[in-house]
């Protein structure tokens, strides 16, 4: 999951701390980082990953972001 | 614009600010201040013949020229903040986006992939139609045949950027001759 430019994609829900999903009573905004070798164009694994969020959002508008890209191996930096 | 909005607002309420203290204690003689001493006659003077004149039609024509020009000024401010601010992320499809570091990132990336090209820098902008607008400077030696590099670079960047799905809408390229000393890369 993506944090966010400024880290500021979380959701808070009493003491638990969801990152990289953002829940308003409109919107449902889900920030990724995609990591190469990429599977599949980067807009169609967005759209997957939409089109399987989207019926559980209940009603809300569901935006996928892609916040980075990242190769194999650079995840801890 | 807003950055330019913010400062001239801060400086109008701050200057409210001060104008309120003074009316306060003028209004109110405090500290021996009185309003009957301000030097405001003269000023109102001005502006009523100012406006007398205005009414009559007798402006001169370098009054006129100023009061249009401060109204195209205000009819421009106008129409700028009518304009929509530019979006933060570059939209893919309906629904999803990608940030604007990615795109710059990738074109950075596969610009210095080209042998000629010795650095660049990368500016990205997204818009409300899908699609990112990106401005690439590249480096190249001196002497080299920039219209070859130009066009080689542009069908790359398009290329790889099209393998990956990310949009581009429009890629201006600008080629810079830099002394490799002063590159990132001296040799490809």
């Amino acid at each position: 999951m993506g944090r966010g430019r400024f880290v500021e994609a979380a959701t808070y829900e009493g003491t638990e701390k969801v990152s990289g999903v953002v829940v308003t009573p409109e919107d449902l905004e889900i920030h990724i980082v995609a990591r190469y070798p990429l599977p599949s164009p980067i807009p169609e694994i967005a759209e997957n990953i939409r089109e399987r969020v989207a019926p559980e959002a209940g009603g809300r508008k569901t935006v996928v972001v892609v916040d980075d890209l990242e190769v194999a191996g650079d995840e801890g930096l | 614009m807003r950055v330019f909005n913010r400062i001239f607002m801060i400086l109008l309420f701050a200057g409210l600010f001060v104008l309120g203290v003074y009316t306060v204690v003028f209004a109110f003689d405090l500290f021996d201040y009185q309003l009957e001493s301000l030097p405001v006659k003269d000023f109102v003077r001005g502006v009523q013949d100012f406006v007398g004149s205005v009414e009559d039609g007798g402006l001169s024509v370098l009054t006129q020229a100023f009061l249009i020009l401060l109204a195209i000024l205000g009819l421009i401010w106008f129409i700028s903040e009518l304009r929509p601010s530019a979006p933060r992320r570059v939209r893919m499809g309906r629904g999803t986006y990608v940030t604007r570091s990615v795109v710059q990132d990738e074109v950075s990336t596969v610009a210095e992939e080209v042998p000629d090209v010795l650095g660049s820098s990368v500016n990205v902008k997204a818009r409300r139609s899908p699609g990112a607008q990106v401005g690439l400077e590249a480096r190249v030696r001196r002497g080299e045949d920039l219209g070859t590099i130009k066009s080689g670079l542009q069908s790359t960047v398009r290329e790889r950027l099209s393998e990956k799905g990310l949009p581009l809408s429009k890629l201006n390229i600008k080629l810079v001759e830099a002394d490799p000393r002063q590159t990132k890369t001296r040799v490809q």
